[in-house]
């Protein structure tokens, strides 16, 4: 007969058996990571990525070669400002997004560890293990890249690791103290986040137009100025009282990661960073359990409110009930498609709204120069698609990246591949024209654009918006990923998928200059007029990059078709 | 007005469903039985269109899946055994969306039967997230019912539901079938197969064992057993060819707890 041989184990940190999960899943995730370079179905994308992964590595392995150590005092200031923007867009991020519940555990955890006859404090010691890791490989990668500036190699690499982890535990931390506020709570956070972030941006900006005002010199660099201004004043915000007590902490990582020598400061400053992560983890576990005793509170608040509403819930349901249903016009599936997304975007308005307002921001800099308004324009439009293949594919989750668990809803709809794609690709690829609208008006409407040459841009650049999505989709189709998902794997699809796009762009800016040089050659050689060039070389990179986006189109619809949800699906963890 | 022929499919070197072939008439209800990784699901999710065919063709009301699989779609409807729904979305928005994409021009009246039929009236505006299991169930058999498909599809569809839901839903899968609608329901819960089926497909290891009326599998398979013996149950061992295997592990159980 068999017995239960589990001991409650109710005083340690560790449950063996969680120990052992953690084990099966490191070991899962490289077998899984080898086993996607031996199935036949992905042998294209393995092969794309390991020269991707060979590019980085070797793109890297030069850069530490050949690349000078940078200033001990520029790279000791820059280094813990980094891992304190890093906490405070953590901050920013928890603070403005919907509340999620800490940890993320993903639906496997739920059942199996949380559900487990574990303690409370043996399933935080859990998830901080598996933090702790992703945060080994992003320090091993870190301290690599930064070898030519670290004197003391393990010093280097356990400062980074500590530092590193340090962020995750202070991001653990505002997360634990968001969801335990009440709404009031959170709202009074949320205020004082971004009023002080807001505030310190404002008061930057502020500086620098008044520097660059006063200044009358400024002529064509302007917005390159204006960004020297800008890190001048961000340098001098860290530097003042406060900035330098908020940072206090992170600089103790980059002294110990930063040691010119073995020395009794060196271990000094180990203690420190070890002390200080101690100190992170123990609060950890007291915050949570003050979580814990509000969410208890919670329930019992929201318990006597839903007694008092119970009573007239049945009455209302049936009011509305009676009400007309306005159904969505479907316009070949595309229609119902883009209002479901664009319900997404009203449901999640405030995230939206944010991550468009930095790239607003950021894209209207070169307004700021003094230029003809041609070139203006040309600024204004570089700008525009910088940022918009940089932060808006991460900013826009809805398209298919956002429905990878909904693949087979997807497919068994009566909507054909390509109108399932293209509704799919609508809401991202108009949100991201709205942003360039909202940057062309101000353009417009500070007098340094012409108005129908920004109309004219604003349509000329849809395409490029269509090659930005559908490129980003294509990518996430050919191997497919969950959302909100930590770890080694992420951290190495982020790398390729980032040199992936960077070779991608560049590939497309060498394309465009070859036409460009083509275009004022054979201006030169035949003459031609002025309008005549400039609106071949407009046709030209525009045809190109319609076809181009066209491409990707019809490539994701091909993809979609042979998407099988039984086997291409990723687990979810 | 379903019409599978020489159906198979391989996960990778894995064959889930091999040469399998059958039709439903319109008013026909065809239990789907079998053990875990019969081949169910990969069954009903291939006639659907979502995963593609290693062989074979798919008919539904004459559409062909490879050469026209949205009209084959149009008139399909599936209820997966985990319904996979838009979280933020609520009861009505998904409704509003089912409506939108199958062409239904004015679903109000229908979408309140449906909700109240299925007691989810009061979540009419409460997001999928917040739904419960056995509710999200519920919706997506709500979804599925408002297009009035040809043919219907469901996979474990009493997961989940409570009692009163199960009648609800038995009673519901009768009137598809009388209103014309061939209905195809994969199940481990014999007991209902009994109860709605007019016919049943043994699967096993992606193979046809019987397929026929549920008469005919009973008087096939349970020949000369006691009345006691001739459940579904019994019959459906039997074509699987465990009747030994049941009985050797009933009689084990029986000495260990004699023992």
């Amino acid at each position: 007969m068999m017995q239960s041989t589990t001991q409650p184990l109710s005083g340690s940190l560790w449950h063996p058996a969680l120990q052992r999960l953690l084990r099966f899943q490191t070991k899962a995730k490289f077998r899984r990571l080898f086993a996607s370079f031996r199935n036949p179905r992905k042998k294209v994308i393995s092969i794309v990525a390991v020269l991707l992964g060979l590019m980085w590595l070797s793109q890297t392995i030069l850069s530490v070669l050949f690349r000078e150590a940078a200033d001990p005092d520029q790279i000791g200031f820059w280094l813990p400002l980094g891992l304190f923007i890093y906490s405070l867009w953590h901050l920013i991020k928890i603070s403005t997004r919907q509340v999620v519940e800490p940890f993320e555990w993903t639906p496997a955890e739920k059942e199996f560890v949380i559900a487990a006859p574990v303690t409370r404090t043996q399933q935080i010691t859990y998830r901080l293990t598996s933090i702790a890791t992703a945060a080994l490989a992003k320090a091993v990668c870190f301290s690599v890249i930064m070898s030519p500036d670290i004197r003391v190699w393990y010093a280097g690499f356990f400062g980074m690791l500590l530092g590193l982890a340090f962020v995750d535990l202070v991001r653990v931390l505002f997360e634990l103290f968001f969801y335990g506020l009440g709404k009031a709570g959170r709202r009074v956070v949320q205020l004082v986040v971004l009023a002080g972030a807001g505030g310190c941006f404002l008061y930057a900006i502020s500086n620098c137009l008044i520097a660059q005002t006063a200044n009358s010199d400024l002529s064509s660099p302007g917005a390159l100025l204006f960004f020297k201004n800008f890190i001048a004043e961000i340098t001098s915000l860290a530097q003042s009282q406060v900035g330098q007590s908020l940072m206090a902490p992170f600089a103790v990582f980059s002294k110990f990661a930063l040691s010119p020598e073995t020395n009794i400061v060196l271990f000094k400053n180990m203690f420190l960073a070890v002390g200080l992560n101690g100190l992170a983890v123990a609060a950890v576990y007291v915050l949570d359990r003050w979580m814990q005793r509000r969410g208890r509170q919670k329930e019992v608040a929201n318990l006597k409110t839903a007694i008092a509403q119970k009573a007239n819930a049945d009455d209302s349901a049936a009011v509305q009930s009676n009400r007309k249903i306005r159904v969505p016009a479907r316009l070949g599936g595309v229609g119902s498609l883009l209002w479901r997304q664009l319900l997404g975007v009203k449901n999640y308005r405030g995230t939206v709204a944010f991550s468009l307002t930095v790239p607003v921001l950021l894209s209207c800099l070169p307004l700021l120069a003094n230029h003809n308004p041609g070139m203006m324009l040309l600024n204004l439009i570089a700008s525009m698609v910088f940022y918009s293949f940089l932060l808006l594919p991460s900013a826009l989750i809805l398209d298919y990246r956002r429905d990878i668990n909904r693949m087979a809803v997807l497919k068994s709809l009566p909507i054909s591949s390509l109108a399932m794609t293209i509704g799919q690709l609508a809401v991202p690829v108009l949100m991201c024209c709205l942003f360039q609208a909202v940057v062309l008006t101000i353009g417009a409407a500070s007098g340094k654009v012409i108005l129908w040459q920004a109309i004219l841009a604003g349509v000329l650049l849809v395409p490029v918006n269509v090659l930005i999505f559908a490129a980003e989709n294509y990518i996430f189709m050919l191997a497919p990923y969950q959302r909100n998902k930590e770890g080694f794997d992420v951290f190495l699809r982020t790398i390729l998928t980032f040199t992936g796009k960077g070779l991608f762009f560049g590939l497309a800016l060498g394309l465009a200059l070859l036409w460009v040089t083509i275009v004022v050659r054979t201006h030169n050689y035949f003459a031609l007029s002025n309008w005549f060039s400039t609106s071949a070389f407009t046709l030209g990179v525009w045809g190109v990059t319609l076809s181009l986006a066209w491409f990707f189109v019809l490539s994701i619809t091909k993809r979609f078709e042979r998407f099988d949800p039984s086997q291409d699906t990723p687990g979810v963890g | 007005m379903i019409n599978v022929v020489g159906f198979s499919k391989c996960y990778e070197q894995f064959l889930a469903v091999d040469n399998l072939s059958f039709s439903v008439q319109p008013g026909q209800v065809l239990g789907l039985v079998g053990r875990n990784g019969a081949g169910k699901t990969t069954t009903l999710r291939s006639i659907n269109g979502i995963i593609p065919l290693s062989q074979g063709t798919i008919e539904v009301d004459g559409f062909s899946i490879d050469s026209n699989p949205i009209e084959l779609k149009q008139r399909t409807a599936y209820v997966p055994d985990d319904p996979q729904l838009f979280e933020d979305l609520t009861v009505e928005q998904h409704l509003q969306f089912q409506a939108s994409v199958y062409q239904i021009s004015d679903p109000a009246d229908e979408m309140t039967r449906l909700l109240q039929m299925f007691e989810l009236s009061p979540k009419r505006h409460n997001a999928a997230s917040s739904l419960s299991r056995g509710m999200r169930q519920k919706l997506a058999i709500c979804c599925a019912y408002l297009q009035q498909p040809k043919v219907l599809l469901l996979d474990e569809p009493m997961t989940g539901l409570d009692p009163q839901g199960i009648r609800v839903l038995k009673q519901s899968i009768k009137e598809q079938a009388k209103r014309g609608a061939a209905v195809i329901i994969s199940s481990h819960l014999l007991a209902m197969v009994e109860d709605i089926c007019s016919h049943v497909m043994v699967l096993d290891c992606g193979k046809t064992k019987f397929l026929g009326e549920l008469a005919e599998l009973q008087e096939q398979f349970a020949g000369d057993q006691t009345p006691d013996n001739q459940s579904l149950e019994q019959a459906f061992f039997s074509a699987l060819g465990d009747a030994q295997h049941v009985v050797g592990a009933e009689l084990g159980l029986s000495n260990a707890n004699a023992e």
